[in-house]
């Protein structure tokens, strides 16, 4: 804590302690005269002005400050003209109280406003202060250097250490190890990384050191981009935010203008011979003063959409802007790609199935894989990832050529290896037997010496949270679920049927999944429609929808760029976190907006009514106190109320 | 052109719409938004305007800086 704090702290302590004294002297001596009349003069007049200079001694030098600058509706100003017209009517409790309630508060809200500053850094900023530079890599005179990492430029090499974070993008071009990603896409289990693999800043190397080429500016890099999202993405302001701006820039005048208008002109209304009805007026428009800042609005409001931003990325969700949260909050449809969204995009082996029993399984996957061993596809990838007993000699190929579409044909030790769809079989007729209908995803067939002996079956997982997630959308508030896939109906059908999908589409070439978008989206009319994809592939869909989320691509500007949130740990059970975390914060946005506007209007009303009829005598001051500091207390708790939800459940 | 400015020493939420809306006045700029929880000014504007900008602040109040990161 510094020397100012401290200090602040202390004359907060003595203000409140001193009012605590004052109070019952005030209300029960001073106001009811029990004791003796001058009470008021010799002993709570000149205490009160003592601890009010110390308290609020700053208020005039930024008054005075103001002034210079022609600022005249600063809070600071108008409290100031508020305590004083108090204590020039002879109430020098209710004026220490006014400076003291707005020290109290504005502490407060420094402190509100640095711990939620404070909780969405903690778990954004992955960015690392320093980088350890290696000059003359694998050279004799090779050194080490620490600096920032901005001073780090593309192709330099750095060195990183076990149990330290990556500080810029790049690629590995020495050492293989162990990397935890869990920072960047809560996937905790180590990843392998090894020599040529990319790796990504804000990661932790595990197991041994890691020699890395830098291949992005600290600026560009995965960490500092996942910062940016969040805090400079878009300056686009949701309607409440903007009637708040609009409110505010009204508000304050008017209150200043009625005040004068009270003080002045009221007491012509009334006898305006007399002290005390000048005394009334003035003090009705002190306290009128009092309520004049709109800060309960102006602070609570955005600080729940940035608490609630931060609480999103709590569960992985990176959100571009209040306005989309507000958007999220809304969502009503949402349309999923299938690859890499509900399933995991990356395709496996899932069974082989023999003509008949004589032939071992083992076998049909050797013949394949022999087969494929040159490809790249991701179907011919899953091949060669699937284990087998049987390695056969490649050396023995002859006469490879891919048949556009169908498949691969070659020789095998002379004789014809067929490894493909169903019509590269058919083309040499060769007959397809012992075929299970409930095997539904993508078939590749192998027939060898005229043979058929078998298929594999590859399967694109569906994510393990993708049926849960899916399900629970209804819970809240997503009505509509649509699937949209370029893949054969069986294999959609089977994915839709796991996952309680009731509208998909299948065989859909990129034109037509936007058509289907677009479709869709106009049904819904204003209801609001989101799409999730990898952001890559379906940026064109992205774009005419209301709400675009992608996943599975965090290092990549296109995918970032094309959406409005992104969900780095690439689950859709987050979309549903996202959207509870959404809808909390909105209804803490309408409550602040609410409860800050009714309070503050009946304030305004009872001080005016207070003006015609003293009823509420010096107690209005208290209940202006109450509108402005207790208002934007509560309102501030409410909003900070976000952080203390756990997200785990779906 | 989008600029984005770091902004210290801005007292309070409502100084920070304060300042906005002066911002908003400068002659070139389209639309400027001043984020108090981020502490971020981004300034859609025709031309730069930073001197314009930092001018503002400093009849606006003591001690507030900027500073341009885009």
């Amino acid at each position: 804590m510094s020397k100012k704090q401290k200090f602040d702290i202390a004359r907060i302590i003595i203000g409140v302690f001193t009012l605590a004294v004052l109070l019952p002297l005030h209300f029960v001596i001073g106001e009811n005269k029990l004791g003796p009349s001058d009470i008021n003069t010799f002993i709570i007049l000149p205490i009160s002005i003592i601890v009010y200079i110390l308290v609020a001694y700053d208020f005039f030098i930024k008054t005075f400050k103001n002034f210079k600058k022609k600022r005249f509706f600063d809070e600071i100003t108008l409290t100031l003209i508020a305590s004083i017209a108090a204590f020039c009517v002879n109430q020098a409790v209710e004026a220490l109280a006014v400076a003291l309630f707005f020290q109290i508060g504005e502490k407060f809200e420094d402190y509100a406003v640095n711990k939620s500053r404070k909780s969405i850094k903690d778990v954004l900023d992955l960015r690392s202060d320093k980088a350890r530079i290696i000059n003359n890599f694998n050279l004799s005179n090779e050194e080490e250097k620490i600096v920032d990492p901005y001073d780090v430029n593309i192709n330099d090499i750095i060195l990183v250490n076990p149990g330290e974070r990556v500080p810029l993008d790049g690629v590995v071009i020495k050492g293989n190890g162990f990397i935890d990603t869990s920072s960047l896409t809560g996937e905790s289990v180590p990843r392998r990384i090894k020599e040529n693999d990319e790796i990504l800043s804000g990661v932790m190397v595990n197991a041994s050191p890691l020699y890395i080429k830098v291949s992005k500016m600290f600026y560009d890099s995965t960490t500092s981009k996942i910062m940016d999202l969040v805090e400079n993405a878009t300056n686009n302001k949701t309607s409440n935010e903007k009637f708040i701006t609009k409110f505010s820039k009204y508000y304050t005048p008017i209150v200043v203008i009625l005040a004068i208008l009270i003080a002045i002109i009221t007491p012509f209304f009334g006898d305006f011979t007399l002290a005390s009805t000048w005394q009334n007026s003035v003090f009705n428009a002190a306290s009128l003063l009092v309520v004049s800042c709109p800060c309960a609005l102006v602070l609570s409001v955005p600080m729940a959409y940035f608490v609630g931003i931060g609480e999103a990325s709590k569960v992985k969700m990176i959100i571009k802007g209040s306005v989309y949260l507000e958007k999220l909050s809304k969502l009503d449809t949402v349309i999923l790609d299938k690859t890499g969204t509900i399933t995991k995009g990356n395709f496996v082996v899932n069974k082989i199935n023999t003509a008949n029993k004589d032939i071992s399984k083992d076998y049909v996957l050797a013949l394949a894989k022999v087969a494929e061993s040159n490809s790249n596809h991701p179907i011919a990838h899953s091949i060669l990832e699937a284990k087998s007993q049987m390695i056969l000699d490649k050396n023995k190929i002859s006469n490879l050529e891919e048949v556009e579409g169908k498949g691969i044909k070659l020789n095998y030790d002379n004789k014809e290896l067929l490894v493909g769809n169903a019509l590269l079989l058919k083309d040499k007729n060769i007959e397809i037997n012992n075929y299970d209908p409930n095997d539904v995803g993508t078939l590749i067939y192998v027939s060898y010496d005229n043979k058929y002996l078998g298929y594999i079956l590859i399967k694109d997982e569906i994510k393990e949270d993708s049926v849960n997630a899916i399900k629970s959308f209804s819970k809240v508030e997503i009505n509509d679920t649509y699937m949209l896939t370029g893949d054969n109906e069986e294999t959609a059908k089977y994915i839709a049927s796991l996952t309680y999908i009731k509208n998909y589409k299948y065989s859909l070439l990129p034109l037509d999944k936007v058509n289907e978008v677009k479709k869709i989206k106009k049904e819904k009319g204003n209801k609001v429609v989101g799409f999730v994809g990898d952001g890559i592939n379906d940026a064109p869909s992205m774009s005419i929808v209301d709400l675009a989320f992608s996943m599975g691509n965090i290092g990549s500007d296109v995918a970032i760029e094309a959406s409005d949130i992104v969900i780095m740990d690439d689950k859709l059970s987050t979309l549903v976190k996202g959207k509870k975390i959404a809808k909390r914060t909105i209804k803490v946005v309408y409550q602040n907006i609410i409860f800050s506007l009714v309070i503050k209007l009946i304030a305004i009303i009872l001080t005016t009514l207070n003006t015609i009829t003293p009823f509420l005598g010096t107690y209005i001051m208290w209940i202006s106190i109450f509108a402005d500091v207790g208002v934007t207390f509560l309102a501030v708790c409410n909003s900070l109320r976000l952080m203390l939800y756990k997200h785990n459940k779906i | 052109m989008e600029s984005i400015y770091l902004v210290k020493g801005l007292d309070c939420a409502n100084c920070a719409r304060e300042f906005e809306e002066k911002v908003n006045k400068i002659n070139g700029v389209d639309e400027a938004t001043m984020n108090f929880m981020s502490l971020k000014l981004i300034v859609n504007s025709s031309s730069d305007c930073t001197n314009e900008i930092n001018e503002i602040a400093k009849n606006f109040e003591d001690g507030l800086v900027l500073r341009k990161i885009k």
